[in-house]
């Protein structure tokens, strides 16, 4: 074992990998918080969509949700890494392709999340809601979503948790996030244990203070 | 233990039929995810079904039949086994358990 090798490409592992900076557009981190981001925004449309009473509104959504949970992440990268530059005519970065592809597949396990969470909202609420006079649009915003979002706060920590460990797929189309950073390493120094070792370490300390902060946050919305 | 069952017949007969059944749903779950994460063998070149799909795509060059290819098999895989244990959740309930409440939207 011979940790120099770390301490050598510190930098690259963490301020190229990790956070994003450096000679190549990567990042785990920079890929990471946006897709968490834009994958919730749009799964709050897509969780109350399939609560919609229109039909039109509802099965699209449910088909959306159905689609993106039946089909692996990397088919989903390949989509849009093969096809979209085909159907536009114009090449897009391994950044694009991979915050595309995460947005979109995470924001049908996050409306699943808002699903559940919006369903745990006891019926009286609504019904308390309706007869004090509010429209449909105050109801939710003010009275369901403060509710559900409390109650989705685990399970949407679970999902987040395993967004950022499944940015280490974006990888295999070339984008250099901490992974690919130690794929590299890796090549040039032939030292897998030393670099996976502490590859393994950093991902652990990102999750687990992810969910520290998670548990924090719970006992004080409870 | 009551009715002189020993701890094996305990479980063998009381505690497993009951525990399998409430399992049901989570282990379909989580057989699914690992079927989909299946496809993640293909960074160390496991010959699966994400994989072949690439070499489809890399020989022809037709991607998008390749990929609608590939993706139609894990679509159908995975609805084909939801549907199915579906039917073997509703087969094997417990009687007077309510096993999915459906809470009022």
């Amino acid at each position: 074992m011979d940790f120099a090798v770390i301490a050598n490409n510190f930098r690259f592992l963490i301020v190229q990998g990790l956070i994003g900076i450096g000679p190549f557009i990567g990042g785990t981190l920079r890929l990471a918080i946006p897709a968490i981001v834009l994958g919730f925004v749009l799964g709050i449309f897509v969780g109350l969509a399939r609560l919609s009473a229109t039909r039109w509104i509802r099965t699209p959504a449910t088909m959306y949700v159905e689609f993106f949970r039946g089909v692996p992440l990397v088919m989903v990268i390949f989509w849009i890494w093969f096809i979209i530059p085909q159907l536009l005519r114009l090449p897009i970065p391994e950044y694009g392709v991979a915050l595309t592809a995460f947005v979109i597949f995470e924001a049908a396990y996050f409306g699943e999340i808002v699903r559940a969470g919006v369903q745990s909202v006891a019926r009286g609420q609504v019904e308390a809601a309706t007869a004090l006079g509010l429209t449909a649009t105050k109801t939710m915003t003010y009275v369901i979503l403060p509710q559900a979002l409390r109650n989705m706060v685990p399970s949407l920590v679970t999902q987040m948790i395993v967004l950022f460990k499944d940015t280490s797929l974006a990888s295999i189309i070339g984008y250099v996030d901490l992974t690919k950073a130690a794929q590299i390493v890796n090549n040039r120094e032939i030292k897998p244990f030393e670099i996976y070792i502490f590859v393994a370490v950093v991902y652990w300390l990102c999750t687990y203070s992810m969910s520290v902060v998670a548990r924090r946050l719970e006992r004080r919305a409870a | 233990m009551a009715i002189g069952l020993t701890t094996f017949q305990a479980y063998r007969l009381i505690i497993l039929p009951v525990a399998l059944r409430l399992i049901v749903p989570p282990a379909t779950n989580e057989s699914l995810n690992l079927l989909k994460n299946s496809s993640v063998a293909l960074t160390i070149s496991v010959a699966e079904l994400t994989f072949q799909t690439r070499q489809i795509e890399t020989y022809t060059a037709k991607a998008i039949e390749a990929l609608t290819a590939g993706t139609l098999i894990y679509l159908v895989l995975c609805l084909s086994i939801a549907t199915i244990m579906a039917r073997v959740e509703r087969r094997y309930a417990i009687p007077g358990l309510i096993a999915r409440v459906e809470p009022a939207a």
